[in-house]
């Protein structure tokens, strides 16, 4: 009863590269196993290897095996194999069938000709694990990313498949929705269930998974216990994240084996309060890059998704948009990009109203990343992409060229500059969207998860790149699910929640115990007392080095 | 919920079908205007009335153009038009009957298309015992034009944000259409793939028995007007081979 890859090599079609290269493993029955490593490193394909999925759909010539159960993984179809597969965009993963949500999370079992009354059973129980029994008569399509994602987990529990393959399936989750599927996946595992999670939040993954593969250039090159492989170096040589305390214990300058818990790290670490560093300037003016006054919004005749809506955000300010699924965060980036328009109340984006204004109209002052940008990059070039602002914005060919190499080397792109946006794996695609609207250097940016399914590197990579911009006196308005993001990138937080703006403070107000997770240093920071400004990661693990 | 989207999706098909081929095989001129009166009769009867109006935007050209070459311009003989002048006798005739026929065509596939419901006809499909390949390819290919507007939504959202002016003036638009069409053609092949996918990992590529979800009541008197309408085009069809 055992998922196995004997000696697996892959390569997608066209690539001379191998994705994969003599890839020997062994997922057993009754263990989370989680894999993890740097962009490319081959994590994504090897899920989709062992559904398989590669090359069957994608493409591509595989050498080697994947059995399960002895026969091999290429026969017949996922689901009728009793595999149940989530990739990195669940929205491309609905059925396109049904008109409810109750009715997609049945597709599976309709489609394995269950009896009507275990259908209706197993659906009932799905919606209810995965919290989505309030969306039961809403249309599938018109879901929050982070619903979408709830539903289809939803639906291959309903299906009740034996091995679960995971891409990044806390990536669009609140923290409730991500602790209510982490504790799914720890009892499907301890009920004899193979669950395989590809993931780089290893925060997340502490404390569910029982087994890491760390991958690196096709293949996996460490196979432990999770919480040996993040306290060491190795994990850090292989470019692939690890835990957020041991991080910050790395950049503090401790020795492996670090502590990989934030309680572990405060436990260890002994301050002085005198080193406490001042509350740091900053660089916000007056001038509001964007007001929203008493906007509501609904779309049609629905209900409300938006209601009474009152934020000013200066320029020189970083602030996030936090809620739970649904709670209308993106509907609010719409509005200030004039993409939709306020019932009530008004929007005022750089000074101007969008009423009556179409969002060319304040392109590429305005810089927006959509949820899902892979699908929204049109250029046959990643450069040529890029490009696209900058000549907008009626910049001279150098200029525009000095500031396209800027961005791209400023994101890590550099080295695919010349290729197709659509010839990239999905997380680059994300990079290279983000690196088209900084390229014309905008005012204001407008970031709908910016860092979701990123790996550790390159979520530095955006961080920093946010950081400068707001340095620089920009203005950021960003949803994220990513607390290190939040905190690390952000200034001030606005929780929404019942279509309600209920909290408007510094970020890490917002990032308290109920709504994201603390990441290590803002934990040290609060036991410490430090200001908000000075708890970043950077700042904490000088102030640990120096005591 | 009006009477075209309560009733089985059969019955709807049906009654679209036979008055596409009814408009095919009835030859006599007035025949046809009668039956485009019943189809747009019916289609607003039964809350299709969105079909009527999408059919008049195909078809009202068609019928300027056919006014244009046939009646104005058409053979002799000729005789007094009612605005002045001239114009051929068989002209009116010929885009009199072919006008009202591409006018049930268009309006009775379009109000059948405004009602249609992909999960209900799969659903009827499946509980039938229906082919589930055939029926989902007929859902998947009238569902293709959604898709496509919508992909097409998405990428001129993206074109919008980064400044690229594709509303305004007519000419504004053409110039914006080619930097549409081509992303947009890649993007569809992309999600071809994703499609696959989907079908893949949701089962939908599954052979062998399927369970029907609250599958579609399909009354007696549903069932008698579909057999109604197969007698309806079997006599059309005799009549027309006779005469």
């Amino acid at each position: 009863m055992t998922l196995i890859a004997s000696d697996l090599w892959f390569r997608y079609p066209v690539q001379q590269d191998w994705a994969l290269r003599g890839v020997d493993l062994s997922i057993t029955p009754g263990e989370v196993t989680w894999f993890t490593g740097a962009l490319g490193s081959g994590t994504s394909t090897m899920l989709l290897a062992l559904a398989g999925l590669a090359p069957r759909l994608t493409g591509g010539e595989r050498r080697g095996a994947v059995t399960l159960d002895g026969r091999d993984i290429s026969d017949g179809s996922v689901l009728g194999r009793g595999i149940g597969y989530l990739g990195a965009s669940p929205m491309l993963q609905l059925s396109g069938i049904t008109n409810s949500v109750r009715d997609e999370v049945a597709v599976g079992p309709m489609n394995l000709g269950w009896p009507a009354a275990r259908i209706a059973e197993a659906v009932v129980d799905a919606m209810a694990r995965l919290d989505i029994s309030h969306l039961a008569a809403r249309a599938p399509g018109k879901l929050s990313g982070g619903e979408t994602q709830r539903l289809l987990l939803a639906a291959l529990l309903a299906s009740a498949p034996s091995t679960w393959l995971l891409d990044e399936p806390f990536a669009a989750l609140d923290r409730g929705s991500a602790a209510r599927v982490g504790a799914m996946l720890r009892q499907l595992a301890d009920a004899g269930h193979r669950v395989v999670v590809a993931c780089d939040d290893a925060d997340q993954m502490l404390g569910l998974a029982d087994r890491i593969l760390v991958f690196n250039s096709g293949s996996p090159v460490l196979d432990d216990l999770p919480d040996r492989i993040l306290a060491g170096d190795q994990i850090l040589v292989a470019r692939a994240g690890t835990s957020d305390a041991a991080t910050l214990a790395f950049m503090a300058g401790f020795a492996a084996p670090r502590p990989v818990r934030r309680e572990d790290l405060l436990r260890q670490v002994e301050l002085d309060p005198a080193a406490t560093p001042h509350e740091t300037e900053s660089s916000s003016s007056g001038a509001p890059a964007l007001d929203f006054a008493n906007v509501g919004f609904s779309y049609r005749s629905e209900e409300p998704v938006l209601s009474d809506l009152t934020f000013s955000i200066a320029k020189g300010e970083a602030v996030g948009l936090f809620g739970a699924n649904g709670a209308g965060k993106s509907t609010a980036l719409r509005l200030a990009m004039a993409l939709e328009y306020p019932v009530r109340g008004v929007v005022t984006t750089l000074g101007r109203p969008t009423a009556g204004r179409f969002p060319e109209h304040f392109a590429p002052q305005v810089g927006y990343l959509f949820q899902q940008p892979e699908r929204q990059l049109f250029a046959s070039s990643v450069t040529q992409e890029c490009l696209l602002a900058p000549t907008v914005a009626g910049w001279n060919g150098d200029r525009a060229a000095t500031a396209v190499a800027g961005v791209l080397e400023e994101l890590g792109l550099a080295d695919t500059a010349k290729e197709h946006p659509y010839d990239l794996p999905l997380p680059r695609r994300r990079l290279v969207a983000l690196a088209a609207i900084l390229a014309a250097d905008p005012e204001l940016l407008l970031l709908d998860e910016p860092t979701a399914g990123l790996d550790a590197v390159s979520r530095d990579l955006v961080i920093g790149a946010v950081r400068r911009r707001v340095e620089g006196g920009r203005a950021v308005l960003a949803i994220t699910h990513d607390p290190l993001f939040a905190h690390e990138a952000l200034d001030r937080g606005l929780l929404l929640d019942q279509c309600r703006l209920v909290l408007d403070g510094p970020v890490r107000d917002v990032i308290d115990d109920r709504r994201l997770r603390q990441p290590a240093a803002l934990v040290i920071a609060i036991a410490l007392g430090l200001p908000p400004g000075a708890d970043r990661r950077n700042e904490v693990a000088r102030l640990i080095e120096r005591s | 919920m009006t009477l075209a989207r309560r009733a089985h999706p059969f019955t709807t098909g049906a009654v679209a079908l036979t008055a596409v081929t009814l408009a095919l095989l009835l030859a006599d001129t007035q025949d046809v205007i009668v039956l485009y009166l019943v189809t747009v009769l019916v289609a607003v009867a039964t809350g299709a009335g969105a079909g009527v109006r999408r059919g008049l935007y195909v078809v009202v050209p068609i019928w300027a153009l056919l006014f244009i070459l046939q009646v104005l311009l058409g053979l002799d003989p000729r005789t007094a038009a009612p605005w002045g002048g001239t114009m051929s006798v068989p002209g009116v005739q010929f885009a009199l009957s072919q006008g009202s026929r591409l006018a049930v065509i268009a309006t009775a596939s379009l109000a059948f298309a405004t009602t249609f419901d992909p999960q209900r006809f799969l659903q009827a499909s499946i509980a039938r015992g229906w082919p589930f390949g055939a029926a989902f390819l007929l859902v998947a290919t009238l569902d293709a034009a959604d898709r496509l507007a919508s992909q097409a939504r998405q990428l001129r959202e993206a074109q919008r944000t980064r400044g690229v002016m594709v509303s305004g003036s007519l000419a504004t638009r053409a110039r914006a259409l080619p930097a549409l069409i081509f992303p947009l053609l890649l993007t569809s092949l992309t999600e071809a793939d994703d499609r696959a996918l989907a079908l893949d990992t949701r089962g939908l590529l599954l052979t062998g028995r399927r369970t029907a979800i609250d599958p579609p009541a399909d009354s007696p008197t549903g069932r008698a007007l579909r057999w109604l309408m197969l007698v309806l085009v079997i006599a059309a069809a005799v009549w027309r081979v006779r005469r």
